[in-house]
């Protein structure tokens, strides 16, 4: 890749792509916290997605303990879409393969809020990819916020 | 609904249909219904199910559902089907907006072609609850969570969120 060794750290795709960098064939999770009192349809590209758990309406940041602490199951055969709705002020878990190289944008397909920005950038590596085996490089590695 | 008013779908008594549905829209959900059928869920936005029998489902811009209308055995009347707008999101609803779609099954051209029920209560289908045809078992231990907060605030200048922990809705 033209990039060379940077190809795997996120930031040189810009600050305003929210841009991930994800090895090959690994499962990711994807938490996403509603801080608003709208609903937003969420899609993913590349990918369908295992939906784990959707909130309800209000029911806060999903909490990282929420399963050790035996408050929350996983569904054992989770149901599988590309597109999922947020529900106001709650969240979501999902899960995926990342079997698919390519870049992936995940964005609400509210046509308005894709325009002023609503929208992450997945950078999947391929398994040629020297830098497939390492760990990727990326803003945040932890399960919270900021 | 299918880019037209008024859409007149013939039918065949006791033959099974399959309906695939898809939100084109560029903001507004909708719920779905067909008076005096269910609809056997079979797909979602690509991936089999396993059926799932739903009275009305609820198909946001960009989803996709696949589902199995099995036909009633009498000719004997049509049968209105139902898009309605959810208008939660909307900021003012204009006056004389028509938020709902209507077409018909129509089991005989000669019959009338009934006004659909206006409704104002929905309980939509919860596509939760399905579970995949292949019984994919969950993906465990994932090497990353990534989490991001959603956020709709004016910044006012134009700027995006830098802080990819967030995702910040901007507007000028």
């Amino acid at each position: 890749m033209s990039a060379g060794e940077l190809a795997t750290n996120a930031e040189i795709y810009g600050s305003a792509t929210h841009s991930f960098v994800l090895g090959h064939n690994e499962v990711y999770e994807m938490v996403v916290n509603n801080h608003d009192t709208g609903k937003h349809p969420f899609h993913l590209h590349g990918h369908a997605f295992q939906s784990i758990i959707r909130s309800d309406d209000e029911a806060g940041d999903w909490d990282p303990n929420a399963v050790t602490n035996g408050s929350v199951k996983f569904p054992a055969t989770p149901m599988r879409r590309d597109t999922l709705v947020l529900r106001p002020e709650g969240h979501f878990v999902i899960r995926f393969q990342s079997d698919n190289p390519g870049v992936w944008l995940f964005h609400c397909h509210i046509e308005w809020h894709v325009s002023s920005g609503l929208i992450l950038t997945l950078v999947e590596v391929n398994k040629l990819s020297p830098h497939n085996h390492e760990k990727p490089h990326t803003n945040s590695y932890n399960t919270g916020t900021s | 609904m299918n880019d037209t008013q008024n859409l007149q779908i013939p039918v065949s008594p006791g033959k099974t249909y399959f309906l695939r549905i898809v939100n084109i829209a560029a903001f507004a959900p909708q719920y779905f219904w067909i008076e005096g059928h269910t609809m056997r869920i079979i797909e979602v936005d690509g991936i089999y199910h396993e059926p799932a029998e739903a009275s009305q489902i609820y198909v946001a811009p960009a989803q996709r559902y696949g589902v199995l209308v099995t036909m009633r055995n009498d000719t004997s009347a049509n049968f209105a089907i139902s898009g309605s707008m959810d208008t939660d999101l909307f900021d003012k609803i204009p006056d004389g907006l028509n938020t709902n779609v209507t077409g018909w099954l129509v089991y005989d051209k000669s019959k009338t072609l009934p006004k659909a029920a206006n409704l104002t209560k929905f309980d939509p289908f919860d596509d939760m609850t399905l579970v995949p045809t292949d019984k994919m078992p969950l993906l465990e231990n994932p090497v990353q969570s990534i989490s991001v907060d959603v956020i709709m605030d004016n910044l006012g200048d134009g700027a995006v969120s830098c802080d990819s922990s967030q995702l910040i809705l901007s507007s000028c």
